[in-house]
Order: C-alpha cells, then structure tokens, then sequence
C-alpha cells in the first residue's frame, strides 16, 4: 500500500525539495485511482481514511436443482452444491453486498423453502432469506439481499448459500445464483 | 475547493507558489484518497472533475405491520429507514416477508419513497397477491432527483381497501451515487 501524505502548503522561502516532490508526486499519485487500476470492469472503495482500493463484483451459479427436508440451515455438497464463492483477504473492507436469486418450492401444503447467504463470520438467517411457500405448481424464482459488514478482511471469507424448510414437507432449490459487490 | 485542469508549464517558467498550490495541494485534495474518511465508501463522479464517496446504507425492521391503506403509507414509525448523502441517483434494494392476511384477495404492494422527492407506486413496487408468506426483494435504480442528503423508507398499500396486507423482515438497502 502505498502511503498518502495530507497535501502540503508551501511556502515562500521553503524551497521545493525532493521529499516533497516524492510525496506529492510520487506517492500521493501512485496512491490514485488510476495508479492503482489493474482490471477492467472494476471500481474503487475505500480501506479507511486515504486509503483506496479497487473491487471487483462476484458471481456464482449453480444450476442444479437440491431437495431438503431439514429445518436447520445448510449448504449442500456434491453433485449440487453452492453457489459459493471466497472473498479474498483484502479485497474488501469488512463491508460487501450479496444478492442471490433461486427457484424455491416446497412439495407439501403449508411447507415454506428459505434460502439465505452466510459468511465465515455470519450464519444464515430468515431476516434475510428468500423464502417461498408455494408448491412445485409455484416455480417462483426470487431474490433476496443482505449488507454484509463487520466481516473479516483480513482473511478469505468464504460467502455461500444456505438452504432450510420451515419443517414441513420437502423443499428443493434450483437456478441459483449469489452476487457480491464489495466495498 | 474545486479542480483545475492541470497546467502546462514552459521552459524557463518560475513555479509559483500559487501554482504550486493550485495544480499540486489544491488538485490533490480533490482525489478520491483525498476524500476518503472511512472504510467501505464507494468512488463516484460527482460532475465535471469532481468525484465523491459515498456510503452505502441498510436498514432492518423484524417486526410484523399491516395496513388496508390502498394508498402508500409508512408504517411501524416509518420502517425501515435510510439517510443518504447521493448525487442524484441511488440504486435501492428492498425486501419483505409479505402476505394478504385477511378480506379479499388482492395485490399487496411494499415499495421506496425518497421523502419529498419520490412518491412510492405500483411501478417501483414488490407485488404480490397471496396468502400464503412469501420474502423476496425488489430493486430500483432513481436517477434525476436533486443532489443532497435524503430519507429512503418503504412504503406499504394494497390494491383493495377489504384486504390487510401483512409485512414482515422488511429490509432496505441503498448504494447512492
């Protein structure tokens, strides 16, 4: 991370050395957005004060259709599992938006299918879910979203979708996606 | 303070002290690392040579509302409820665990007002005409209102005066810009 330096005010007499040009010039502009552009399709966010970075949005998808009859909250493994995907140590600040989207529908009258992300740092929860009770004649396919913050920068974080029913009857999930924008 | 094209000295020329701080502290001090106070502010533009960040805001009400009102209105003392500082455009997201609970069946609406600059309606709402409880979010992308700092909430009406639409987990989210 290159350091800013709060610009100078210069003054008559100072004469203009090589420090401050390096500050000013050097740093302070290799500390810019375009100095520290590297892909395309990305934006800037701050880490803290006069300190930026640049972000990129995440996408996972998982096509497949899971059933679960469960009503705790789980991911599902192998041959449909996910979406999932990993925030990598500094590629966001603590705060990060996920979105997904699923086709959700329960096989028994009164049977509700939730589905809702999680962080390393945070469980899945209804506050935030998707959820739909309406039979497999109800192919909704909705989205929810949750504000992630406080989370763990420092290390990969690994944001990945959960699955429950309310306890009655058998869910199932298809067509699902999870989006990340990080700040 | 405001940005000044960057000036092409010439050989020869005496730096300034005054062009010092104009093309140099003055132009630095409106960079994005400049203005950057706190982490997890997103980089927009904010006209010609000026750029700002902006901090994206989400609010949370858990408790369970209901109204026959079959125009928009604020329940649960407004909930929930965001003040962003934006440029003119946001994008919103919103979401509600939402039903018909009693009368006829008809469309329950929850969708966002921007106090005193956008009235919520039909065409930026979640709708649903069901019994059954049903989450899911909306989004909405308001451009062309005045720049400042503004209230967002939800807004809450049915279609049909006879139906109480019920809502619950409702949540907001704005990224401004």
């Amino acid at each position: 991370m290159t350091t800013w330096h709060t610009p100078i005010t210069f003054s008559t007499g100072n004469p203009l050395g090589a420090t401050s040009l390096n500050w000013m010039l050097g740093d302070n502009m290799n500390a810019t957005a375009p100095a520290l552009a590297a892909n395309v399709a990305s934006y800037f966010a701050s880490n803290g004060a006069n300190d930026i970075s640049e972000r990129k949005v995440r996408w996972a998808e998982t096509n497949s259709s899971a059933a679960y009859s469960g009503s705790t909250y789980v991911a599902f493994a192998d041959p449909s599992p996910g979406p999932s995907l990993t925030l990598e140590a500094g590629s966001h600040s603590g705060t990060f938006l996920a979105i997904w989207g699923v086709r959700a529908y329960n096989n028994t009258s009164g049977g509700g299918s939730f589905c809702a992300a999680r962080t390393d740092n945070t469980v899945a929860a209804d506050d935030w879910c998707v959820q739909n009770f309406g039979a497999s004649t109800d192919l909704y396919r909705v989205f929810s979203f949750k504000l992630f913050t406080g989370q763990n920068h420092l290390t990969d974080n690994l944001v990945r979708l959960n699955y429950r029913t309310n306890g009655t009857g058998q869910g199932s999930w298809a067509q699902r996606v999870l989006i990340v924008l990080p700040f | 303070m405001a940005w000044t094209t960057p000036k092409t000295w010439v050989a020869g020329e005496v730096i300034t002290l005054s062009d010092l701080h104009t093309y140099i502290r003055d132009n630095l001090n409106e960079v994005e690392t400049a203005k950057a106070t706190a982490a997890g502010q997103l980089l927009v533009t904010s006209g010609a040579n000026s750029v700002a960040m902006r901090t994206v805001q989400s609010s949370y009400a858990d408790a369970t509302v209901t109204t026959s009102s079959t125009s928009p209105t604020t329940l649960g003392s407004g909930t929930p409820s965001v003040s962003v500082t934006h440029g003119g455009a946001m994008w919103i997201f919103w979401a509600a665990r939402f039903r018909y609970s009693a009368g006829t069946a008809s469309l329950v609406n929850c969708g966002p007002e921007v106090v005193g600059k956008y009235t919520a309606r039909d065409n930026s709402a979640i709708r649903l005409n069901d019994s059954q409880r049903t989450r899911f979010m909306g989004g909405f992308f308001l451009f062309g209102i005045t720049a400042g700092t503004d209230t967002v909430r939800l807004n809450y009406w049915v279609n049909s005066g006879s139906t109480t639409g019920e809502y619950a987990q409702r949540a907001i989210c704005v990224i401004p810009l």
